[in-house]
């Protein structure tokens, strides 16, 4: 029974499994820093094996292995997804910010912090930039879909896949024409590469029935007369206002983010927690940002600053941008869900019957 | 059946198709454009005589060692004992029977059924790098245990039990001159 040690060939590509939203680890990034990392999951990474390909997840300590036999893997499907052009956001916007800020100050700590703030953004930009875009690719066997994390690059799986196809193709032989025919042709329907036409399929994802973007969209859009009301009443009332209305903005995307995956609901209200959710923290960093500029660079502005929340110019912009983004995406979201719940409610109103007319003469008595 | 595949993000059917190689659909919910690398074994029907019941032993026959109702059909690789068509299971190109595929997964002999590996040897180099003395002893605890394991099945480092032995072996020596110090005073 013994048999000789496989030798497995690493396959290009490296990723982590992890459960839950990318933009919840993102959102925690902001409260729990890089311990966030500690949530990546197990790392993944693909071997070529003599008959099978091996699927690894380790943390480090244990190592898990899935084998995946040749003749069992019936296709892979390949999906691109905006984590890229997130990711390059996140780094392009403090870059840009940071360059700014390095350019124009006048302090000679300041432009060296600025500017090493400014070198790493722009070096983790390149690098994201240089793997190209992200993508999600699933092997389908006959009976399961495995996701495939260390294929989150486009460059780097259509590579891998490039690599497996004539493998895989070997072990399972030319497909015979008769092996084509479908078992039902009048339903089936013969697909080109650019005309994709498809039968009926029954989706697995549900309808959406949480509250969740429905009490987000208030929150936002009570953004706008929460913040003219407290202006008026006083800097604490609108800072400690403000902070509550932030994290009440937070958890509630958050929480939204995860409610809505795998279902029905429409692609612009999908996006209202990313968009509000983005508003908060851009925000957020620019008057973090901002505030230790002015630390550096005008210590009278500070303590204007501190004694009056909307003292200076900036901070009355940055309260009139987020108030408005809010007030715009809060709006958006009720009169979007509002439609999309008449959509779902199906109602037949019965026939308008006259008191007086005359009964149907089969139904008498 | 013809293929069928579904959409990693929302797990929609991508319909029915007969193509093979890759080829571009679009997920009729999210719209999304996804390439799909499609293989024979996609359109492929398992044969209706894949899983056979055993033929049944007559006068003369050689029998299968579970059922000797039934005639043997192939010996087992692992052990010799003749198996029947239900009893044997075709793995890795080999002809075993459950009690040595049960066997060869306990003992860890059939490198393809190991489902997981611990890393013991590379647990104890860490802590041998971890200056914290306690992490000595543990450190030499684990590389001795891990001495003659496996290790990692795709690429195992021979140097992390020994490395990580020594490690441990100088920690533990300075733990024991720093309670003897401790304790002379």
């Amino acid at each position: 029974m013994g048999e000789k040690t496989i030798n497995y060939i690493k396959l290009p590509g490296s990723g982590y499994r992890s459960a839950g939203s990318p933009f919840v680890r993102f959102a925690l990034f902001f409260v729990i820093g890089f311990f966030v990392l500690l949530l990546r999951g197990k790392r993944v990474q693909l071997y070529l094996g003599n008959d099978h390909l091996l699927v690894l997840d380790t943390d480090g300590y244990v190592e898990e292995y899935k084998r995946f036999y040749w003749r069992d893997i019936q296709g892979f499907t390949l999906r691109r997804t905006v984590e890229g052009k997130i990711i390059n956001l996140v780094f392009g916007a403090p870059f840009i910010l940071f360059s700014a800020l390095a350019l124009s100050s006048r302090d000679n700590a300041a432009v060296f912090l600025f500017g090493i703030i400014a070198t790493v953004c722009l070096i983790f930009l390149i690098i994201n930039i240089v793997q190209g875009p992200t993508c999600d690719v699933e092997l389908f066997t006959a009976v399961q879909a495995e996701k495939m994390p260390s294929l989150g690059r486009v460059k780097v799986a259509k590579k891998v896949l490039a690599r497996l196809q004539p493998i895989i193709n070997e072990a399972q032989g030319e497909l015979k024409p008769e092996e084509m025919v479908p078992d039902n042709p009048a339903e089936s329907v013969p697909f080109e590469v650019s005309q994709a036409k498809f039968s009926s399929s029954t989706p697995v994802v549900e309808t959406y029935q949480s509250k969740v973007h429905s009490i987000l969209s208030w929150v936002a859009l009570a953004d706008v007369p929460g913040t003219c009301l407290t202006v008026f009443l006083g800097q604490e009332l609108l800072r400690a206002y403000s902070l509550l209305h932030i994290v009440a903005l937070i958890i509630l995307s958050i929480i939204a983010l995860n409610k809505q995956r795998y279902t029905t609901l429409p692609v612009g209200l999908k996006r209202l927690p990313v968009v509000i959710l983005s508003g908060v923290v851009i925000c957020f960093i620019t008057s973090f940002v901002l505030g230790i500029y002015f630390a550096f660079a005008d210590q009278e502005a500070v303590a204007t600053m501190r004694e009056n929340t909307l003292g200076a110019p900036w901070q009355v912009v940055l309260t009139v941008i987020s108030t408005a983004i809010n007030g715009f995406a809060g709006l958006y979201g009720v009169v979007q869900l509002k439609k999309y719940k008449q959509s779902l409610v199906e109602v037949v109103p019965p026939p308008l019957v006259a008191a007086d007319s005359p009964v149907n003469p089969d139904q008498s008595i | 059946m013809v293929g069928m595949l579904k959409c990693p993000k929302c797990q929609v059917g991508l319909g029915e198709f007969t193509v093979v190689g890759e080829a571009a659909a679009f997920c009729p919910h999210c719209l999304k454009e996804i390439t799909i690398f499609a293989f024979p074994a996609l359109y492929r029907k398992l044969p209706a005589s894949a899983v056979q019941a055993g033929e049944a032993a007559i006068e003369g026959d050689s029998t299968c060692f579970f059922h000797p109702q039934k005639k043997a059909a192939i010996p087992c690789d692992g052990c010799g004992r003749f198996l029947c068509t239900l009893c044997d299971i075709e793995f890795s190109g080999q002809h075993l029977c459950s009690t040595c595929l049960e066997t060869g997964v306990r003992k860890k002999s059939i490198q393809n059924l190991e489902k997981s590996r611990k890393l013991e040897a590379r647990r104890a180099f860490l802590l041998g790098l971890i200056p914290l003395f306690v992490t000595g002893p543990i450190a030499v605890f684990l590389a001795i245990r891990a001495w003659k394991s496996p290790g990692s099945m795709v690429s195992h480092k021979r140097w992390y039990a020994p490395v990580g032995l020594t490690l441990g072996v100088i920690q533990t020596i300075f733990l024991i001159i720093f309670i003897i110090a401790r304790f002379a005073k």
